[in-house]
């Protein structure tokens, strides 16, 4: 009795970090969900502080990915850390947990794959950045005035 | 018990008793895997602690902003504990100076003050950065390439760490 007296404020502390850790992990929930599924989550980068808008792809839709990153060539030119453009606006996307574990970053027709074999950036020309983006509206994750907001975005970026 | 109390005061002390200290410019760490760089934004990297959740200003307070305009978003992060200061001067020695800007209706942003002077940031999920949307070092985030966040909300003082990531406010 005096044992689990003594112990109360050691499990109390154990508790409140254990929760603690759990709503940390929550945030990862969605994505390894996704990555269970093979499915891939997608996160459309467009907000710097809120989080960003997010879906799931369909088997199909994931199929297709697959397929586009397949297709993409090696891009040795690349030169910077990320494809990601570190601006406030527009970032591209992120789809993580995708076939065969793999995570992309995308944006400005260059894929960056993350894999078992690391990370390496291939060239599509965009395919893939334009076709995650029709599957945001097709998945009504994206709001008129987001959509808006991107084309213009990337209407800048081609002038 | 006495033991259990100990304990957990030296816990306490860790956590609360530990000193500020202004960051280098040391984007490495938040770059170097996804798992970091995608899940830790503007926030995270302006008071330089880690949590892989995209932490919302107040979120760790129970009192998460509701609007996106620049007194909502301040007030929540004053709930996390951070302190509102007039200038980017006003903050104690060892204590790191923030930024808050905010696009009106769309979003908010931080920027962090490092060891050498000069501002830095994270824009959401992508890498940190020294440069503004123009290619710019940021020596002033007033008058910096902020692209939309045009609304400029003030100072406020954080409680940051030497090591990155390892920022001692509660934020989450």
């Amino acid at each position: 009795m005096r044992t689990s007296t003594s112990s109360m404020p050691l499990a109390l502390t154990a508790l409140v970090v254990a929760l603690a850790l759990a709503a940390c992990a929550s945030g990862s929930a969605r994505a390894a969900d996704a990555a269970e599924s093979g499915a891939g989550q997608v996160t459309v980068l467009i907000y710097s502080g809120q989080p960003n808008p997010t879906f799931t792809l369909t088997a199909e839709q994931a199929e297709h990915v697959r397929q586009l990153v397949a297709a993409g060539q090696p891009d040795p030119s690349f030169r910077g850390g990320s494809v990601l453009p570190s601006i406030l606006g527009y970032n591209g996307l992120l789809v993580e947990g995708g076939a065969g574990g793999q995570d992309l970053a995308v944006y400005g027709g260059r894929i960056e794959v993350h894999d078992r074999e690391g990370k390496r950036v291939v060239s599509d020309g965009g395919a893939l950045e334009s076709f995650l983006l029709e599957a945001a509206g097709q998945n009504k994750a994206l709001d008129a005035e987001q959509l808006r907001f991107i084309q213009a975005s990337r209407d800048k970026q081609k002038s | 018990m006495r033991r259990a109390v100990s304990a957990s005061a030296a816990l306490l002390a860790i956590a609360v008793g530990a000193c500020c200290s202004i960051p280098t410019y040391s984007p490495a760490f938040w770059n170097s895997t996804t798992q970091i760089q995608w899940h830790n934004n503007c926030y995270n990297y302006s008071n330089n602690k880690r949590t892989d959740t995209f932490a919302q200003p107040g979120r760790a307070a129970g009192a998460q902003w509701t609007l996106k305009e620049c007194n909502n978003v301040k007030t929540a992060a004053i709930k996390d504990g951070l302190v509102a200061v007039s200038g980017p001067d006003q903050c104690p020695k060892k204590e790191c100076s923030l930024a808050l800007v905010v696009d009106p209706g769309w979003d908010y942003h931080w920027y962090r003050r490092d060891t050498n002077g000069m501002w830095t940031h994270k824009p959401g999920g992508t890498p940190a950065t020294n440069l503004d949307n123009s290619g710019n070092p940021i020596s002033n985030p007033e008058t910096a390439d902020r692209g939309g966040y045009t609304d400029f909300c003030g100072y406020l003082c954080s409680c940051s760490n030497s090591t990155e990531g390892s920022g001692h406010e509660n934020i989450n």
